[in-house]
């Protein structure tokens, strides 16, 4: 019964928390790919390009109906990622530049169509909620539409789990094998561009480029393996969508976008700092240990590298009495087995 | 006062132009992307410090922001911990969600609306006059522009040559004695600062737009690095005064319809530019497969024919052996007697005089 009430008390904010995590979830999945082919900021792009489509199917149906502003998105998205790959095939610009121009002129062009769309009167004020996003009107169509989105990403993504894999870390063999690049690239694009469009709706144009990216760059903190980038990556954007929701519910005026991009911010931050190998911390920890260990053990080390070369050595010398050194009778210093794993240890791979 | 409203857009143009150029050469594009949505978060900070909307404060501090996510950008590369672009995406929402939550929650009633900053408002731009004295001396806007115009300016004629090798060859200016660091941290700073001046008149996404489509529609057209920069300026003004012209015919917002015409300018030199253009380019493809597909008929008639192999070069024997289809090869028949490399006796093609010529030619060329 308590439980009951709580939900019907709550009802929006679970439903937010919901779309957020499912959102969360899958756009972590996909930007791992994103990331590792290098195209991190190809959704950041997308989703401004979404603009312009969004207000057309506005203009064109009169309607505020989700599915065809999402067709219209999706179109207009596509013809974005068509731009990009013509001047990418035609022309030395760089992708980089191609993706800024691209982006601000179809946000640009976006706003004049929507000013076109004011001069309809009201029914054009909900198209801005897709600059900034409105999580908080969410409803449980919304919820189910990104779940469905969700199953279907995550099936695609495990049904073509191998070629995606070889694709990104190997395209050349990845090609040699008999597999289409382009398909492949079409797909991940695909996939990109249904995220986008669904989550533009959620946290806004600008913010859906962080969620694409930063659990990704979370993830690659923890593990080299791409499965468990994917997982962790899936999660952290989950978390973030579900704290982001619930802390944004606190307090009236509180943005759900932005405040899911702090969380995230803070998840990767941590990541950066505090992940067992690649982290700051442990990396400094493990530099300061070795530094530490080249000092103590230095005469063994300048043993082992100049045999020939007269080193004095005090009886007491711990080196000697655990048995890393010892010396023989004519006072020649050799290197006991005990001192050759110790100098592998602290060498690494060097001998 | 029309004019000036066009004389800050023309302004804003030639500013980004100058540092648009370094920013694709040096293959830093999407940073103007971070920097337009960061410096929202400096203006807030100085606008708490200062309590003024109009204080000069508020263009220091953005700059600072700007540069100062440019540093952590980089901080985050250097680091090696991802990618030069993800790193972008980590840093740049960050900021920018704390700006929007900062506005949202604090400055409901002040003038400081997200999407004032993100998309300007030109056509309001002439509203904010200098009065001194009660004389009116012109737009706030107009002046600022200016003054950001002269400094660009400036820096791009004086350290033309620092910015030319570093942008190339940062190691050769090291050794040469340029700080490539120092020179990028002082663009890094310009471009900071044009975005926030110019985005006061004309919005951050059309920042992007001003900084990097006249940049690679100049690059399109020219190899020239001093060439690329007048020539991108040029079209800046163009842009602007094509954009502004049909925001003013429609009656449409000015900071939009720029960015459009950017986008279209681009895509027009893309695809007629004659030199290396699309269109120019699938012409000359089409072109070469056709002389090639051609010679490849001249040299199979050649070999048959010096082999005194007649058989292999009757009509519907060549489709055959070439595994052509044989449409495709009466196509290149009646082509080749056409330009009189080819005649036809009966069932058989030979070469005539002219073509036994141009094979030799060909031949010798490929040897060469």
């Amino acid at each position: 019964m308590i439980f009951s009430s709580w939900f019907a008390n709550n009802y929006t904010m679970i439903i937010v928390a919901l779309g957020a995590m499912l959102l969360g979830f899958a756009s972590g999945l996909l930007g791992v790919f994103n990331i590792l082919k290098k195209q991190a900021l190809v959704g950041d792009a997308l989703s401004h390009a979404t603009l312009p489509g969004v207000v057309i199917a506005f203009l064109l149906t009169n309607t505020r109906n989700m599915v065809t502003l999402l067709i219209g998105a999706s179109l207009s998205a596509l013809v974005a990622m068509f731009l990009i790959n013509i001047i990418k095939h035609y022309s030395k610009i760089k992708s980089d530049a191609s993706l800024a121009l691209i982006l601000s002129s179809f946000f640009g062009f976006g706003q004049v169509l929507i000013l076109l769309a004011q001069e309809r009167g009201n029914a054009a004020a909900g198209l801005k909620s897709f600059i900034f996003g409105q999580a908080a009107t969410m409803l449980k169509q919304d919820v189910l539409m990104i779940a469905y989105l969700t199953i279907f990403i995550l099936l695609i993504t495990l049904l073509f789990w191998k070629e995606f894999k070889l694709y990104i870390f190997n395209d050349e063999f990845f090609q040699s094998l008999g597999f289409s690049k382009k398909i492949t690239n079409a797909m991940l694009t695909f996939l990109t561009i249904l995220i986008v469009v669904i989550g533009i709706r959620t946290v806004g144009v600008i913010l859906m480029s962080a969620l694409l990216i930063i659990p990704g760059v979370a993830a690659r903190q923890w593990s080299n393996k791409l499965s468990i980038n994917g997982i962790i990556a899936g999660f952290v954007g989950m978390i973030s969508g579900l704290l982001g929701a619930v802390i944004s519910s606190q307090k009236t005026n509180l943005p759900t976008g932005p405040v899911i991009v702090i969380v995230l911010s803070i998840l990767v931050i941590v990541s950066l700092l505090f992940a067992p190998k690649r982290g700051i911390i442990s990396k400094s920890i493990k530099q300061h240990k070795h530094q530490k260990d080249i000092n103590k053990y230095q005469e063994l080390i300048s043993v082992f590298y100049n045999p020939s070369k007269d080193i004095q050595l005090s009886n007491d010398n711990f080196l000697l009495m655990e048995n890393y050194l010892i010396i023989d009778g004519r006072k020649n210093i050799h290197i006991t087995e005990k001192g050759k794993n110790k100098l592998h240890q602290i060498l690494g791979g060097e001998h | 006062m029309v004019l000036s409203i066009f004389l800050i857009a023309a302004l804003s143009a030639m500013s980004s132009a100058i540092v648009g150029i370094f920013l694709v050469l040096k293959k830093m594009s999407m940073l103007t992307d971070a920097i337009s949505h960061t410096v929202l978060l400096g203006i807030i900070i100085a606008f708490v410090l200062t309590k003024s909307l109009t204080s000069p404060l508020l263009i220091i501090g953005a700059t600072v922001v700007g540069v100062l996510t440019v540093y952590l950008i980089e901080l985050l590369i250097k680091s090696k911990k991802t990618s030069e672009d993800a790193a972008t995406g980590v840093i740049f929402p960050l900021l920018f969600s704390i700006s929007v939550i900062l506005i949202s929650l604090n400055f409901r009633n002040v003038h400081i609306d997200v999407d004032a900053v993100l998309l300007g408002q030109l056509e309001l731009a002439d509203q904010d006059n200098i009065l001194i004295n009660g004389i009116n001396f012109g737009q706030k806007s107009l002046y600022i522009m200016l003054l950001v115009f002269i400094i660009n300016l400036i820096f791009f004629l004086v350290f033309y040559k620092e910015l030319k090798i570093s942008s190339f060859d940062a190691g050769l200016a090291f050794v040469l004695g340029i700080s490539p660091l120092l020179i990028h941290y002082m663009l890094i700073t310009l471009v900071s600062l044009t975005a926030v001046a110019a985005f006061n008149a004309v919005g951050s996404i059309l920042v992007i737009a001003l900084m990097i489509g006249p940049a690679i529609t100049a690059l399109l057209l020219t190899n020239n690095l001093f060439k690329s920069v007048i020539l991108a300026m040029a079209i800046g003004v163009f842009n602007s005064f094509v954009g502004y012209f049909l925001a003013v015919t429609t009656d449409l917002r000015i900071s939009g319809m720029i960015s459009m015409v950017t986008l279209i300018v681009f895509l027009i030199v893309l695809f007629f530019n004659p030199k290396n253009g699309v269109i120019a380019k699938l012409f000359l493809k089409k072109h070469q497969e056709t002389e090639f597909t051609l010679l490849v008929l001249i040299m199979h008639i050649f070999t048959h024919t010096s082999n005194n192999d007649l058989k292999e070069v009757e009509l519907t024997k060549i489709s055959k052996e070439l595994n052509w289809k044989e449409s495709k090869t009466f196509t290149y028949i009646k082509k080749g007697i056409e330009e009189n490399y080819l005649e036809k006796h009966g069932l058989f093609i030979f070469l005539t005089p002219k073509g036994n010529e141009y094979h030799n030619l060909k031949i010798n060329e490929f040897k060469n």
